[in-house]
C-alpha cells in the first residue's frame, strides 16, 4: 500500500487479515458483546471498501472508526433499551460464579458505568496501552482532555469498586 | 491503589480479549457472510425503528402546523396546564456552534443539525444523521425533554464536527450517557437573544440560529420575545 493513495480492495483485504481480530477485541471492550463487536468492525471495513480513502496511518484510522462505530451501537442500544428493556446484563451478572469471573463482571460493570468518553480513554489506555498523546489523536481531543478524563475515570472506578 | 486498579484493568481487559479467538469469530471473512440472523433482540430493534419512523411521520405532520392537516387518527394533546417559560424558543432553529470542554466548534449549515419546537409539546431534532423526537415541557429556565426516541442510522465515519454534533444533540435528547442508559427527563437551560437560541445541557452549550422562513408554530411560551 502506498501512502497518500487511495486504498484498493487488496489493501483493504490485507488490513482486514492483519487487524480484524485485534479490532474485534478492542470493540468488545467498548460494546460488551462479541457479536456486536464483530458487526462494528465489519461495518468499518465495509465502509472502507465502499469509500476508499487515503490513509497515512491505517491502524490509527481503524481504531478511531471502531471507537466511533461503537458509540453508534451504544446509542442505538440505549434507544432500544428504553423501548424494550434489557435483560442481558442481568443474565451475565447472575452467571458470575467463579471468583475470577466475579471480579471481571464487577470491574467491567464499573467500566460500563463510566461516561462514554472516560470509558473510551480507559480502554485505549489499559487495553491498547496507548500513550495520552496517541489516545488524543484517536479520539480527536487534546492530551489535557485525555488526562483529565483518565483521572476522573480512575477516581470513579475506585469509588465504584470500593463502594 | 491506582497502580493496583491499573493492573486490574489491564488483566480484566486482556482476559476478556483472550476470549475472542480466531476460532470464536462468527464473521471471520470480510463481507456480509455470517451476519447474525434476526434474533428476538434484533427484531425488537427493528420494531423500535419502525415505531420511530412512524413517530417521525407523526412529528413531521405536526411540525407542518397549519400547512398540513393532521390525520384524524393522530391524537394531539391539549396544552392546558403546561407551565410557560420566560423564553420563547418556539419554531425551528439551526445549529451553528457547539461548545464543549472550553472549545468552540462552528457547525456548517450544510450538516443539517436543527431543533424544532411545535405546539403543544412536540420536539423534533436532527443531528444530521438521525432524527430525535419526543416531548418538551417548558420550565422557568428552559425546558425538559422527555419520552425521546430516535431513528437508528449508524454513522461510520471520523468527521470530528459531525461526531461532536451527534454527541451534543444526543445529550439534549437523552442526557449525558451514564451506565449505558439515558435519563427519563433531561433538563435543558435555554436563553434566546435576537434570533439566537442557546441551549445548555451537561457540559455542552449549543447555539442555534433561527431558521429563515420557517413556519412559526404556536410556541410554548406565554411571552413573545423576538425569536
Amino acid at each position: 500500500m502506498t501512502t497518500g493513495t487511495s486504498l484498493v480492495d487488496a489493501d483493504v483485504q490485507g488490513l482486514f487479515r492483519t487487524h480484524y481480530l485485534g479490532l474485534v477485541r478492542l470493540a468488545v471492550q467498548l460494546v460488551d458483546d462479541q457479536d456486536s463487536a464483530e458487526d462494528v468492525v465489519q461495518d468499518v471495513f465495509a465502509a472502507l471498501q465502499t469509500h476508499p480513502r487515503c490513509l497515512e496511518d491505517p491502524l490509527r484510522y481503524l481504531r478511531t472508526a471502531v471507537v466511533n462505530r461503537s458509540r453508534s451501537v451504544l446509542r442505538h442500544r440505549r434507544v432500544v433499551r428504553r423501548l424494550i428493556g434489557d435483560r442481558e446484563r442481568e443474565v451475565e451478572a447472575a452467571d458470575a460464579t467463579s471468583l475470577r469471573r466475579a471480579e471481571r463482571v464487577r470491574v467491567l460493570g464499573a467500566v460500563s458505568r463510566l461516561p462514554r468518553r472516560q470509558r473510551e480513554v480507559v480502554v485505549l489506555r489499559y487495553y491498547e496501552h496507548l500513550s495520552v498523546g496517541e489516545i488524543g489523536v484517536v479520539l480527536g481531543i487534546s492530551p489535557g482532555a485525555v488526562s483529565s478524563s483518565l483521572t476522573r475515570a480512575l477516581a470513579t472506578l475506585t469509588e465504584l469498586l470500593e463502594g | 491503589m491506582v497502580e493496583d486498579l491499573e493492573n486490574v484493568l489491564d488483566r480484566v481487559f486482556q482476559d476478556r480479549a483472550a476470549q475472542v479467538t480466531a476460532g470464536s469469530l462468527r464473521r471471520p471473512d470480510l463481507g456480509g457472510a455470517g451476519r447474525r440472523p434476526l434474533t428476538r433482540t434484533s427484531l425488537a430493534a427493528l420494531s423500535a425503528a419502525a415505531v420511530a419512523v412512524i413517530a417521525i411521520g407523526i412529528g413531521v405532520a405536526i411540525s407542518m402546523g397549519s400547512h398540513a392537516r393532521i390525520p384524524p387518527s393522530t391524537h394531539v394533546r391539549v396544552a392546558a396546564g403546561v407551565p410557560s417559560s420566560p423564553v420563547d424558543f418556539s419554531g425551528r432553529w439551526l445549529l451553528s456552534s457547539v461548545e464543549h470542554g472550553g472549545t468552540r466548534l462552528n457547525v456548517p449549515g450544510g450538516l443539517g443539525a436543527s431543533i424544532e419546537f411545535t405546539a403543544p409539546d412536540k420536539l423534533v431534532m436532527s443531528d444530521g444523521v438521525n432524527t430525535l423526537f419526543g416531548r418538551f415541557t417548558p420550565t422557568a429556565t428552559g425546558f425538559t425533554a422527555s419520552e425521546m426516541g430516535a431513528t437508528l442510522v449508524g454513522y461510520v465515519g471520523s468527521d470530528t464536527t459531525r461526531l461532536t454534533v451527534i454527541d451534543a444533540m444526543g445529550s439534549l435528547a437523552f442526557g449525558p450517557m451514564t451506565n449505558g442508559t439515558s435519563a427519563p427527563r433531561v433538563a435543558v437551560r435555554a436563553t434566546v437573544d435576537v434570533g439566537r437560541l442557546v441551549l445548555a445541557v451537561a457540559d455542552y452549550r449549543l447555539t442555534f440560529d433561527k431558521a429563515r422562513g420557517a413556519a412559526h408554530a404556536t410556541g410554548p411560551s406565554a411571552t413573545s420575545h423576538p425569536g
